[in-house]
């Protein structure tokens, strides 16, 4: 059986396991929906401080670089 | 996920995608071209005037004729968009309730996203009441991952011989050893006498499946049907391991008595209404459901 087939949902022949890899740039893209809403924080300063502005955290590649 | 706009005061003007799916740089070259400060936020390309917002713009050099008419769009479509006093700048999120971003709906859009055969054939199949071992085979049917003989050729073991064991005249393929191979025929026509019908039958798995309900019972009922079916597929599956493995022989009667033995246990000890003995299930199935569905 392939893993494809076990991570597609229940109802649709899987077992509804998760792809973890996929879920993880779930995961991750809430940090750029919270870099968006909220209005202050530690975490956002830090971050602006290290990649120049969060603007360029928007750049896919970095996003996708720090999810290794 | 997308800006929406409150007072402009982190959305770049040209470079972020904040009308619609392009940047504004993007729709219109010229114009990005012939401006002064291209990192400006929205808000430093205007001005509220009491509580009316103004666009104001320094251009290079002045326009020519044949080009006024883009200007006009241009400025017709940033008019479009209203911004707010006073409000930060926020994403939106399209795919989710409420335009809020979950984990959960991004990560359904990015499944997705990856092309898959769908299939409806599992749709309500994990809420059928039945043992779940039973449950189980036929899930690995349907995906054709059970190890009949020829499955298993497929993988490389070595076989000479891959005709059925039970009746020896052909392969045996998933449709063959449960539907259409002779051993089987009978136990579905055992299946036919025993509820005193004549069943449609069909002679792919899925098929003759979903064609097994009974307009006899409700839906609720006829969820507890397809274990049946269930348990008769998965019985035969067992007995043609035992004359495999443990030099069984194919005895229609007894394999097809042994599924109903497990049905009603199965029932007796998982559901709490069932008040009906296993006779009562032999002779009249339909009205023993009846009663607990």
């Amino acid at each position: 059986m392939k893993w494809a087939t076990l991570c597609k949902p229940r109802g649709e022949g899987g077992l509804g396991i998760k792809n973890i890899n996929l879920f993880n740039k779930a995961l991750l893209a809430k940090w750029k929906w919270r870099l968006g809403i909220d209005e202050k924080g530690l975490w956002k300063d830090i971050l602006e401080s290290i990649y120049g502005s969060w603007k360029s955290l928007d750049d896919r590649k970095v996003v996708e670089s720090e999810s290794r | 996920m997308r800006w929406k706009v409150g007072s402009g005061n982190r959305i770049l003007f040209w470079e972020d995608k904040w009308m619609g799916d392009r940047s504004l740089k993007e729709a219109y070259p010229r114009l990005y071209a012939n401006t002064h400060n291209k990192n400006k936020t929205i808000s430093e390309c205007g001005k509220w005037d009491n509580d009316r917002w103004e666009w104001i713009f320094s251009w290079r050099r002045h326009w020519f004729e044949w080009e006024k008419s883009q200007i006009e769009t241009f400025l017709e479509e940033i008019d479009s968009k209203t911004l707010v006093r006073g409000r930060s700048d926020m994403w939106i999120w399209n795919n989710g309730e409420d335009m809020i971003y979950t984990v959960k709906s991004a990560y359904n859009l990015l499944q997705d996203s990856c092309p898959s055969d769908k299939t409806q054939f599992f749709e309500g199949f994990w809420r059928i009441k039945v043992i779940p071992s039973a449950k189980f085979f036929v899930w690995r049917t349907i995906l054709n991952g059970v190890p009949t003989m020829i499955n298993l050729r497929h993988k490389g073991v070595f076989l000479n011989n891959v005709s059925c064991v039970m009746c020896g005249e052909q392969d045996d393929a998933i449709n063959h050893l449960l539907i259409t191979c002779k051993v089987a025929t009978n136990i579905w026509n055992i299946y036919n006498k025993w509820i005193g019908n004549l069943g449609v039958s069909h002679n792919q798995i899925q098929a003759h499946f979903e064609h097994f309900h009974l307009l006899e019972l409700d839906l609720k009922g006829n969820m507890l049907w397809k274990g049946v079916w269930i348990v008769i597929v998965w019985t035969l599956w067992n007995h043609k391991n035992n004359i495999v493995f443990r030099n069984g022989v194919p005895d229609p009667e007894e394999m097809f008595s042994l599924a109903q033995v497990k049905i009603w246990a199965w029932l007796k000890n998982k559901m709490k209404n069932v008040n009906f003995s296993f006779s009562d299930w032999c002779i009249c199935p339909i009205l023993c459901l009846r009663s607990i569905a």
